[in-house]
């Protein structure tokens, strides 16, 4: 009988990034091929693996059936388990039918990546091939739902986001051990201290030349250049690049000054507690 | 709780092995729920003394066909076709009756699903329906939350509890569907949201006759090799699928109400007679355009290919079995690299038949 640590963030928050790093720590002798997956911390909401937990198919299940279901399979996991379990989650940390989605009895510790909303929304009209106003529409609906995208495998089950501070308030706030938190720009500016701290927490071994390693193994360039190299599958639309741009920022460009301003004044209060400032005077 | 029924009723039942009846433990504790008759009697019971005239065990009048077998059912099953072969005794019955809410001498606990060390097995889909399944995979007894005629009911019995039977009757269920090309059955296998279904829905729209849809039930001990057992002529489809597909969808049933997917009758494309499986296809997400379409599986590889595609491979495990012979297929067995966007199904249907046309 063990326990989850869960990898948590809103999408396109650097979750995977951060776990590709973790990787490096965990099994340094893997490398990527052809479709290089993370291979580390699979997603909590994968439908084999909630399947096999539940001895179900889960196609046949209505998703508020299989959102009540999921946290007795993670109780089956973790009481199968003989070490820790790394997974990575999308779903905002909500309760279900039957209590919470991430059982406390079995959750070892949260990490949780943020990252600045306005920049998540044009990172997600990116990897979505959508629109930036139909982005942050997304991140300001408390009802969003990320489902498998159209001309995709469905092979993870529906999480529900709620709205972008939302997700971070259900992470931050929830009761238990404090969370892991992680801002996307500080991993951005120096990794190798976020690294350190998140391995502490998630009782990763490590050493200082590990971590270099792993910052290394993981900079931003060298994962561009892996997948123009090889392709990566992070689930992005038809022909996108998963690791596109790497930079915080982009928002200031990529947005106009409405869109700014709806994501500041839905998210306004988040911001300010992780520290993100207002870009777009009050008035606008 | 052990009780002196265990010696008075002596509980027969039952490893039906080579005409030898194996004596086996009780499986029902509980003081407030009586164990089930059928518990208690060899197979073929029901066949000598006709109908049950139990109070809480409910008779089973309808006659169907699944995997060869004669299904004696008190649920209608509208799913499976009519038994149309001899007068033998019924290979399955489902029966309605009371469930016990845990099993004694648990050898396995899991959500869902209770293993008794006999090996009872209990599957419970909460607010749809409880079922209890024999050592030998021949008596099933349901205990509907839902009236007995709501289809979800049979939903999860030829799900979950099918794959049991499977397993308990020898024989090894993919989790495949699956069609005829040529002469031979070629299984489509892959994770749940992979596409199997749309595949045999777009096999059956260009002539090929249907065998199975999500789980494809193989005789491996077969004299001429591995054989596929035709399960039932339906497709469980999506509704966006039908859509995609062009294929009306009016007056189909839902396979369960608060699902948008829908039953797909395939009567007129049913092949309803076992054939020897010529390949197995297993599918994965097409990442790439560069990715190899379609790739011979050898050795390992093959091995573990199919070990992803064994239907529930825990359950499997979960009933003390495992799976690692790989059966002699013919026409081999394939990683297809299946796209889900324009033109990728029907890629994947042309390189299939290239590969089995030469």
């Amino acid at each position: 009988m063990t326990g989850f640590y869960w990898i948590a963030s809103y999408p396109k928050s650097g979750n995977t990034w951060l776990r590709l790093a973790l990787r490096e720590l965990v099994q340094p002798n893997r490398r990527g091929g052809p479709r290089d997956r993370v291979g580390f911390a699979a997603t909590a909401s994968d439908r084999t693996d909630i399947e096999e937990a539940l001895d179900i198919e889960s196609s046949d299940f209505s998703r508020a059936e299989l959102e009540a279901l999921r946290p007795a399979a993670y109780r089956a996991m973790a009481a199968a388990a003989s070490r820790p379990l790394y997974r990575k989650v999308h779903d905002a940390r909500l309760d279900t039918a039957a209590g919470p989605l991430f059982p406390p009895e079995v959750t070892l510790g949260s990490v949780y990546v943020v990252r600045d909303p306005r920049d998540v929304a044009v990172s997600w009209a990116h990897f979505a091939g959508m629109s930036m106003e139909a982005a942050v529409a997304m991140l300001c609906d408390p009802a969003a739902i990320l489902l498998p995208s159209p001309g995709r495998p469905a092979l993870a089950v529906a999480q529900r986001l709620t709205c972008w501070s939302g997700h971070a308030r259900s992470w931050l706030d929830a009761p238990g051990r404090p969370c892991c938190l992680v801002r996307y720009e500080d991993m951005l500016a120096d990794p190798a201290p976020v690294l350190s701290r998140v391995s502490r927490y998630a009782g990763i071994a490590h050493g200082a030349a590990d971590i270099q390693r792993a910052v290394e193994m993981t900079r931003f360039d060298t994962l561009r250049e892996r997948e123009i190299a090889h392709g990566f599958d992070g689930g992005q639309a038809g022909t996108a690049a998963f690791f596109r741009s790497g930079r915080a920022g982009q928002w200031r460009t990529a947005l106009d000054p409405l869109q700014v301003a709806r994501i500041e004044a839905a998210h306004g209060e988040m911001m300010a507690r992780l520290g993100y400032a207002r870009g777009c005077p009050a008035r606008c | 709780m052990e009780t002196k029924t265990d010696a008075v009723r002596g509980f027969a039942e039952t490893t039906h092995k080579a005409g030898s009846w194996k004596r086996q433990r009780r499986v029902v504790t509980s003081p407030d729920v009586r164990t089930p008759e059928w518990l208690c009697m060899p197979p073929g019971f029901f066949a000598m003394v006709g109908i049950i005239m139990r109070a809480d065990i409910a008779p089973a009048p309808f006659n169907r066909s699944l995997c060869g077998w004669r299904v004696a059912s008190a649920l209608p099953l509208p799913d499976l076709l009519a038994w149309t072969g001899d007068g033998r005794q019924p290979d399955l019955v489902i029966e309605l009756g009371p469930v016990p809410e845990r099993l004694a001498d648990l050898a396995v606990d899991r959500p869902l699903l209770q293993i008794a060390t006999d090996g009872t097995c209990r599957f419970q889909v909460p607010d749809v329906a409880s079922y209890l399944i024999d050592p030998a995979g021949r008596r099933v007894i349901v205990d509907p939350a839902l009236p007995p005629e709501a289809p979800d009911i049979g939903v999860f019995l030829l799900s979950t509890v099918f794959g049991i039977l499977c397993y308990r009757r020898g024989l090894l269920p993919l989790h495949a569907s699956c069609v005829r090309i040529g002469q031979g059955a070629a299984a489509f296998a892959g994770p749940s949201g992979m596409g199997k279904s749309t595949l045999a829905a777009a096999f059956r729209q260009r002539g090929h006759a249907v065998l199975a849809d999500d789980v494809t039930v193989l005789d491996l001990a077969a004299p001429d090799g591995p054989r596929v057992w035709p399960t039932f002529p339906r497709l469980k489809l999506w509704r966006d699928t039908l859509v995609r597909l062009n294929i009306p969808d009016a007056g189909l049933e839902r396979s369960r109400a608060m699902l948008d997917k829908v039953h797909l009758p395939v009567d007129d494309a049913f092949c309803a007679e076992p054939l020897p499986l010529t390949a197995v296809f297993h599918l994965h997400p097409l990442g790439n355009e560069d990715d190899t379409p379609l790739r011979r599986l050898r050795g390992p590889e093959a091995v573990a290919w199919l070990g992803r595609d064994v239907y529930r491979s825990g359950l499997m495990a979960r009933l003390g079995l495992s799976g690692r012979l790989l059966p002699a297929v013919a026409g081999g067995t394939w990683a297809v690299a299946h796209g889900h966007g324009p033109g990728g199904l029907d890629r994947s249907i042309t390189r299939i038949l290239e590969r089995l046309e030469t």
